[in-house]
């Protein structure tokens, strides 16, 4: 079976290099992006299956690249980080076609079954 | 004093939220990266098994420390946003719950026990509509009134339930120095309790004793 292909977006570096190490452990292939136009630009030349957006960062927000992800029609499932006391931002995400969203700080063993359920969705949704 | 709808209370809460929110992006750096030392050392134990063990035990505290910090910020959060609307709808279970945790360290210095009764935070039949940040000092000034009053290894439990019909919050003590009619008024005499009377008229509420036993209650309607 291939590995899950993963990028992970999120502007704070020592997260999110710690988060990939551990998933590439567990026999995930990490990605890591910074920032929003960094992870745009990965999503030019490299297909991923999930696509882990922090909702809030400098420069071009979550919610944006989610936008941006979703008029390429890229065929991947984003699910989004937000922080305690931002469900809104989570919420509006899912209704922007998000598959979910996950609070910081993350269980991993969640973000991975989410992972999972995210990638089986969308090929049930492929057909 | 400020007003309900104070700029300065505002303010405070804008800049607390922001703050636990940073607080929460420090604290998913540490439980990440403390994952990770712990995956390295399942791959890779180290030969030495004390160290090992002194390892994991470093690591636990880690870890245990980390849940204390994720909750208080949990709390902390609601709390800095408790300004951002000057009417809401208040659980009354769950005031009791985040006011306890935000007075636990003014009760462990006096060396007194400060618990919320376990009760379930869906039902609604205790909510209420006021002002977030009034109700918290009001259950918060009845906390510290007691506290005022209590020899060190007493214990306080803060219940949500009904009172006499009204919905309110009850604080049940142990470990009195009185008989529990003369620690009521022991209460009353207490320097916190006018403080505690200004605060909950605001929220068109009363403060009471109990002639049952040691308690103080805040009833809000």
């Amino acid at each position: 079976m291939d590995k899950l292909k993963v990028l992970l977006v999120d502007d704070e570096e020592e997260f999110v290099s710690a988060l990939a190490e551990r998933l590439d452990i567990r026999g995930i292939a990490a990605h890591v992006a910074t920032d929003g136009e960094q992870a745009l630009e990965m999503i030019e030349t490299e297909a991923f299956q999930v696509i882990v957006l922090d909702v809030i960062m400098p420069g071009i927000s979550g919610l944006e690249v989610l936008q941006r992800i979703n008029a390429k029609q890229v065929e991947t499932a984003v699910i989004l980080l937000t922080g305690h006391g931002s469900t809104k931002e989570g919420l509006e995400g899912m209704r922007m076609g998000a598959f979910d969203y996950l609070m910081k700080p993350l269980d991993i063993d969640e973000l991975i079954s989410k992972m999972h359920e995210a990638v089986e969705s969308t090929k049930a949704q492929r057909g | 004093m400020s007003g309900i709808n104070g700029k300065d209370v505002e303010f405070f809460g804008k800049i607390t939220a922001s703050m636990t929110h940073e607080f929460k992006n420090v604290l998913a750096i540490i439980k990440e990266s403390a994952g990770l030392m712990e995956d390295i050392t399942k791959i890779a134990p180290l030969s030495d098994s004390k160290h090992q063990e002194k390892f994991d035990n470093a690591l636990a505290t880690v870890k245990n420390q980390l849940n204390r910090g994720m909750e208080l910020s949990t709390v902390f959060n609601r709390f800095a946003h408790s300004p951002d609307k000057p009417r809401a709808e208040i659980n009354l279970k769950d005031l009791a719950e985040r006011v306890v945790t935000i007075s636990a360290r003014f009760a462990r210095l006096k060396h007194i026990t400060l618990t919320a009764a376990p009760g379930d935070k869906a039902d609604k039949s205790l909510n209420i509509t006021g002002n977030p940040v009034w109700a918290q000092m009001a259950v918060y000034q009845a906390i510290e009134c007691c506290l005022s009053q209590l020899p060190p290894e007493s214990e306080i439990t803060v219940t949500s339930r009904m009172i006499d019909g009204h919905k309110g919050i009850q604080l049940d003590c142990t470990n009195v120095q009185t008989d529990p009619a003369g620690f009521c008024e022991s209460l009353k005499n207490a320097g916190h309790w006018q403080e505690l009377e200004t605060v909950v008229a605001v929220m068109d509420a009363h403060v009471q004793t109990s002639d049952k036993g040691p308690a103080l209650m805040v009833v809000f309607d």
